[in-house]
């Protein structure tokens, strides 16, 4: 159903791109549009990102508990998030291998298999943890993924890194067959978790 | 070591139709928290059995969707 959700917050004065409503509160504002989804919402804050707002993204059914955060005096808090992400961009990096879509002809098979994916995914974990230490950059938690594993990184808005400055800081352990894909830029969604 | 690289735009993921990065956008919309455990029982270094349990744990909001203010 069609309704007014919060996209998040940007410093007053900002422009919002059309359709996208900007309230003023606490000295800050509170940008809204009207969303049926959370992928609408996802897709409109990518939208305000895209057109260079420094926005601190909200998640999904958030307007209420917002509105009552900035009303509440949590402004000093949000202040200092929006100033933690100016400028900043968030990407995510997908390590995996592609998964065996043939049937296992045994059930000895099929537990060798489970245990190959399971082993891909740890690898895959510590390649990106390592990655994100050697690049110094800001990492979420790595999430591992069947035969892969995923990090989102909060890089430089005009510094974001080739996946050829990736490849060439990749780490010693024997990748190979692996896939790795850079998605972004995203606004910085996985780093505004005290507003989500 | 070999790697393959490919890049693609937010836009790109928002729009694709591929489980893997579907996974990717759903995550960052917070719907909530994948809690993954497997087990194996092996003896002689031949694994006999494997248990595994995926649990979605995530506050009912975000599920039922937006309240009104």
């Amino acid at each position: 159903m069609l309704g007014e959700v919060a996209l998040g917050w940007c410093e007053a004065g900002q422009v919002p791109p059309t359709g996208i409503a900007a309230k003023p509160l606490a000295g800050l504002a509170l940008l809204s549009a009207l969303a049926a989804t959370p992928h609408d919402v996802l897709t409109l804050q990518q939208l305000c990102f895209d057109q260079g707002l420094d926005l601190l993204p909200l998640s999904p059914a958030r307007l209420c508990p917002a509105i009552d955060a900035a009303e509440q005096g949590d402004v000093i808090a949000l202040t200092s998030q929006l100033k933690a992400i100016r400028g900043m961009a968030q990407i995510s990096l997908d390590l995996q291998w592609d998964e065996p879509t043939d049937l296992q002809s045994s059930g000895r098979d099929w537990l060798t298999s489970r245990r190959k994916r399971a082993t891909r995914s740890a690898m895959a974990a510590t390649w990106l943890i390592d990655l994100a230490r050697t690049l110094q950059l800001q990492a979420s938690p790595v999430e591992l993924r069947p035969g892969g594993a995923v990090i989102h990184l909060l890089v430089r808005r005009d510094a974001l890194p080739s996946t050829e400055t990736l490849a060439h800081r990749a780490g010693p352990l024997d990748l190979s067959g692996a896939r790795l894909t850079l998605i972004g830029p995203w606004p910085p969604i996985a780093f505004a978790a005290a507003f989500r | 070591m070999s790697v393959e690289m490919r890049m693609m735009t937010a836009g790109e993921a928002l729009g694709t139709a591929q489980t893997r990065l579907v996974d990717v956008v759903d995550s960052l919309l917070g719907h909530g928290v994948v809690l993954r455990g497997e087990l194996w029982i092996s003896v002689a270094e031949v694994d006999l059995v494997f248990i595994g349990l995926d649990l979605v744990l995530a506050e009912p909001g975000k599920i039922m969707g937006s309240r009104k203010c």
